[in-house]
């Protein structure tokens, strides 16, 4: 405990004393600092957000520099509204509400301190380091090794700080919005840790420790449940404060609240595969993915319907009150978002929807309905509350309030729109069996008007936060801020005696460490069913016998592919439709991707997929297309990439590379490493060879000539009609 | 509120005897599909299958519920009476809201008030709504039938069996549509075509697809110069056609049949053909065997 908290810890006067009460404060500054960096990450985040749905209208906003392209923007716009948005949205929350809950002063103003700092400098970090390249592809989790460990530091000075605060409470049990907070903690403690296993080769590089079908699982088991541990369950804790603060109304139903908790925390964690149905993971992990999907619904309903029916008897208030508005489109949201849920995780609905801006529009009814919505009524209730005012204008509130709700409107709509009109383009057939849209890119160039409309609601969602912004700054200039709020309690008595008829779920309310162990164990159940099959049992991923490593070229290839984030818009998953079949090719083994250290499946093709790209075009094709891609696909959305054609291939990293990915179970021969630079070089000298028939000198080292050389190899280890993949140019020496 | 009687209890357990005895005898009926169901896969029916039985299940449990309610009820006002409790009048909507929600009124909420107290936030004990947890005990059934369906009988066809089937089901459709219209045109049968309508239909196939690599003008860029008299693969409108169908993979030429239909191709091979002989700027060197047109 810091000292400032001691002193302002320490029970005085007579008064009290005889009373048996303890006299403290609440540290209302730390909350004041969460909320501000809410707002400003919000705002930042949002814009770019925007940046990157109008990239989608308008290519040229790639501004035709590295550092700004889609690729790279749009991991740093999920990244920017999920961990620094919502992220300093729950620290806001957690840091008013807990220490009220517990009638004591966070345990420690350093650790909150630390906590703050730790976690801006995180997002700092990110900000620059995803525009510069340095990401692990991994959704969600792009973040480099260095920034992964630093996540998990502050993130246990938070829980530390937390648990900390509850066992010194002056409250016997812990309410509901705790065992969320507690939930939550663990949760993306062990989801964080899990999924971020990868070897470094150098400071801010490194290889994912799974492969192929099992870096798929493990991603979209942590993917989906950043989803649910993120952005819903300490979201659902703030709800639980929140909304019966402002209603002025009991909770509905200490029952429903038991039941959803538990039912949702065990759930939620197993519907991770229904991000890969009919992608190549083994038919039973799909199932289950389908069935928990489809059960998640009441749980996620009762938390709706606990929330809303708090609200009984306030809904008068509720057309006056802007808070309570907000609030109740958030709740809704999430009703709306979690019913859609469970239905995109059906196989045959999932089948139309996957790969499409219906996935983009469903998440941000959830991020802007959920997540936004709730964030903004928790501002516009807590400002007045410490900084002793009325909020400013109540005008401007509604005014946002409604900005706000046609901005989703406007943002989801037009994305539905596309992604169905997208799916049924792909789908098409002639009555000669040929697919009515064979050019990818006239499914692409139909969707711009949606695109533009989407981006039209976003800039009215964010105009609405940046009204916010000023009409909180301003109530923050009128109040006068209260920085320790006083406040008096009695300290809990070593014993407690069990009242009659006592719920008996009350008894583990009274025990965080058995709380906090409980959701452990509750929450560890799928996963482990899930992951550890997979692991184990070999006939999961059927061995192909022709697949081989990449080469030293091809894996660097490979580096500049993640680098530059294709995977954002391109997928390398070819599902098992006549669809797909006839567009793409074969459809994906899991035995083709056990050297895909890390996977790269992607979720979302806004480009074509790339599975089975090797072979398909001359490299010229390639080096044109990368150079200018309208030259070869007129009216392409896709970015230009001169700077490829400059920079050298990083030959210093190519033994380590290979090392490492040998450590992880690719078998390199031995003495592989010593002539990997060699070997790169023949083969760059091949391409270089073809390239200089039609007409194009390009150097060798050049990092074009890798990432063609990986483009080629796409998908030809199982394809007799492609390439022979060969893994080495030269035999290593034994 | 007015008092369910007997014939109510009655409805209730004769539309869920109903909805049991009905399917079993439909079971049994005799079907005389009149829908096309060639197009639909037997996961499609699975699943209908699934929503029918889940759908039904619902309704079994909501007649069932609602004889059980009837019957408590009737209980409750005989009870009621004996007490004499005179029951009071409540409308339609507000009847509704308490059947669905199974909640105490707000006037009566003190009822359910628990002793527990957070920061001046109280907590209500209301039951959990009826319909949300027969939607639970729903889902819970689905998922079990779902796994028996796929995993336990194998009656649901996995992905890899599905898509064999989706395969098998569009060629013959494919096939019969050929045969419909006596016959595909290939290398043998293809003929140029001079007339203007199909030479511009032709050169706007060609501008869309081809002049990225072997140039607008026919030139030649990534590909072969497409205008001289020289060709690697044979000159003839058969060869033509042939090559632009198949592809050359080994020469980074791809295959467009799954993007061109045979007419289209051979409108974008009389266009092409149409255009031998012209003298475009920077034409790239003749590649393969001179072919002298007859």
């Amino acid at each position: 405990m810091s000292t400032e908290a001691a002193i302002l810890e320490r029970p005085n006067s007579d008064r009290q004393s005889r009373l048996g009460l303890d006299r403290f404060s609440y540290d209302n500054e730390i909350v004041k600092m969460f909320a501000i960096a809410t707002m400003i990450w919000g705002v930042v985040g949002m814009l770019v957000g925007l940046l990157v749905a109008l990239q989608l209208v308008f290519p040229a906003l790639n501004f035709n520099t590295e550092y700004t392209t889609f690729g790279r923007i749009r991991p740093l716009h999920t990244n920017a509204v999920i961990f620094a948005f919502v992220g300093n949205g729950i620290f806001t929350g957690v840091y008013y509400s807990l220490q009220r809950l517990c009638k004591a002063r966070m345990y420690s103003d350093m650790l909150s301190r630390i906590n703050f700092w730790g976690w801006q400098l995180i997002i700092l970090s990110a900000a620059i380091t995803l525009p510069l390249g340095f990401t692990t592809s991994k959704e969600y989790a792009e973040l480099e090794w260095p920034i992964d460990i630093a996540i998990t530091l502050i993130w246990v000075v938070f829980g530390w700080n937390m648990f900390a605060t509850i066992v010194k409470r002056r409250t016997r049990h812990l309410y509901v919005a705790i065992w969320f907070y507690i939930g939550t903690f663990v949760t993306v403690a062990v989801l964080h840790i899990v999924n971020s296993f990868e070897l470094p080769i150098s400071f801010m590089k490194s290889y994912s420790f799974y492969a192929g079908v099992q870096d798929a699982l493990v991603q979209w088991w942590y993917g989906h449940n950043a989803v649910a541990f993120f952005l819903t369950t300490p979201y659902l804790g703030l709800m639980y404060y929140f909304v019966p603060k402002a209603a002025n109304r009991p909770v509905y139903s200490y029952k429903l609240s038991i039941i959803h908790f538990w039912a949702l925390i065990f759930l939620y964690i197993w519907a991770g595969p229904h991000h890969l149905l009919y992608n190549a993971l083994p038919d039973w992990a799909q199932s289950l993915g389908v069935v928990f999907s489809i059960m998640l619904l009441a749980p996620s309903w009762g938390g709706m319907l606990n929330g809303l029916l708090t609200l009984r008897g306030a809904w008068d208030r509720v057309r006056e009150d802007a808070v309570l508005k907000f609030m109740v489109v958030a709740i809704t949201a999430y009703g709306m978002a979690t019913f859609e849920g469970p239905m995109l995780s059906l196989k045959n609905v999932n089948a139309i929807s996957h790969f499409t801006d219906w996935t983009v529009a469903h998440v941000h009814i959830g991020g802007l309905g959920w997540n936004g919505m709730l964030t903004f009524g928790m501002l516009y209730w807590l400002f007045p509350k410490i900084y002793r005012t009325e909020i400013y204008s109540k005008k401007l509130a509604n005014t946002h309030f409604w900005l706000a709700t046609l901005g989703i409107l406007f943002y989801a709509l037009p994305l539905y729109w596309a992604g169905f009109t997208q799916s049924l383009m792909w789908k098409e057939f002639t009555q000669e069996g040929l697919l009515a849209y064979p050019n990818f890119l006239e499914t692409v160039t139909q969707l711009k008007p949606m695109y533009a409309l989407r981006a039209g609601g976003g800039a009215i969602y964010i105009i609405g936060a940046l009204i916010m912004g000023y009409n909180l700054y301003k109530t923050a200039k009128k109040g006068s801020f209260l920085k320790n709020e006083e406040a008096e309690a009695a300290p809990l008595s070593d014993t407690y005696v069990k009242h009659k008829g006592e719920h008996w779920h009350r008894w583990i309310e009274r025990k965080p460490v058995q709380l906090l162990v409980g959701s452990l164990i509750v929450i560890m159940i799928g996963g482990a069913v899930e992951m550890v099959p997979t692991f184990l049992i070999d006939s999961n991923i059927p061995t192909i016998e022709s697949v081989k490593p990449y080469t030293s070229l091809e894996l660097h290839g490979r580096d500049i592919y993640i680098k530059e984030g294709c995977n954002n818009c391109h997928s390398q998953m070819v599902r098992p439709f006549r669809s797909e079949t006839e567009r793409y090719g074969e459809y994906a083994k899991a035995g083709e991707f056990v050297y895909d250290h890390p996977f790269l499946w992607g979720s979302k093709r806004t480009g074509p997929d790339l599975l089975r790209l090797g072979g398909k075009y001359p490299d010229s094709w390639h080096y044109h297309h990368m150079l200018d891609p309208e030259s070869m696909s007129p009216g392409s959305i896709m970015p230009s990439y001169p700077w490829l054609f400059e920079k050298d291939i990083d030959v210093a990293s190519t033994e380590a590379k290979i090392n490492v990915m040998r450590r992880l179970g690719v078998p390199y021969p031995e003495g592989y490493e010593n002539q990997a630079v060699a070997d790169m070089y023949l083969q760059a000298d091949e391409i270089t060879a073809n390239l200089a028939k039609s007409g194009i000198e390009v150097k060798n080292d050049r990092e074009i000539i890798a990432l063609i050389a990986y483009m080629q190899r796409l998908g030809t280890d199982i394809n007799p009609e492609g390439k022979v993949a060969k893994p080495y140019h030269i035999e290593p020496a034994k | 509120m007015k008092r369910p009687s007997l014939k109510q209890i009655n409805k209730g357990a004769a539309f869920t005897l109903g909805l049991v005895t009905l399917p079993t005898l439909s079971a049994f009926a005799q079907a005389t599909p009149t829908l096309d169901y060639t197009s639909w896969t037997s996961a499609d029916l699975m699943l209908g299958a699934v929503i029918f039985m889940a759908g039904f299940v619902v309704l079994a449990l909501l007649g069932l519920a609602y004889a059980l309610y009837a019957l408590k009820k009737v209980i409750d006002a005989q009870k009621a009476a004996e007490m004499g409790i005179i029951p009071e009048q409540v409308g339609f909507w507000k009847r509704l809201e308490y059947r669905l929600t199974d909640a105490v009124p707000v006037e009566r909420e003190f009822e359910v008030m628990t002793d527990h107290e957070y920061d001046d936030i109280r907590e209500l004990d209301n039951s959990l709504p009826p319909w949300w947890k027969a939607m639970f005990y729903v889902t819970i059934v689905f998922a079990v039938f779902y796994m028996a369906n796929y995993h336990i009988f194998g009656w649901g066809k996995l992905q890899a069996e599905e898509y064999e089937h989706e395969m098998v089901t569009a060629k013959a459709q494919i096939d019969a549509y050929f045969e419909s219209i006596g016959g595909a045109l290939n290398e043998t049968n293809v003929t140029f075509l001079s007339d203007e309508e199909s030479l511009t239909e032709g050169k706007s196939i060609y501008d869309g697809n081809c002049g990225a690599c072997h140039g607008q003008e026919l030139q030649g860029t990534v590909g072969p110069n497409l205008v001289d008299n020289y060709w690697i693969h044979g000159g003839e409108v058969g060869d033509i056609f042939k090559v632009i169908r198949d592809g050359v993979p080994s020469k980074g030429m791809i295959s467009w049949k799954g993007q061109l239909s045979a007419e289209q191709i051979q409108m974008v091979t009389s266009y092409i053909m149409s255009k031998e002989g012209t003298e475009p700027a920077n034409a790239k060197a003749p590649e393969g065997d001179e072919f002298i047109r007859q």
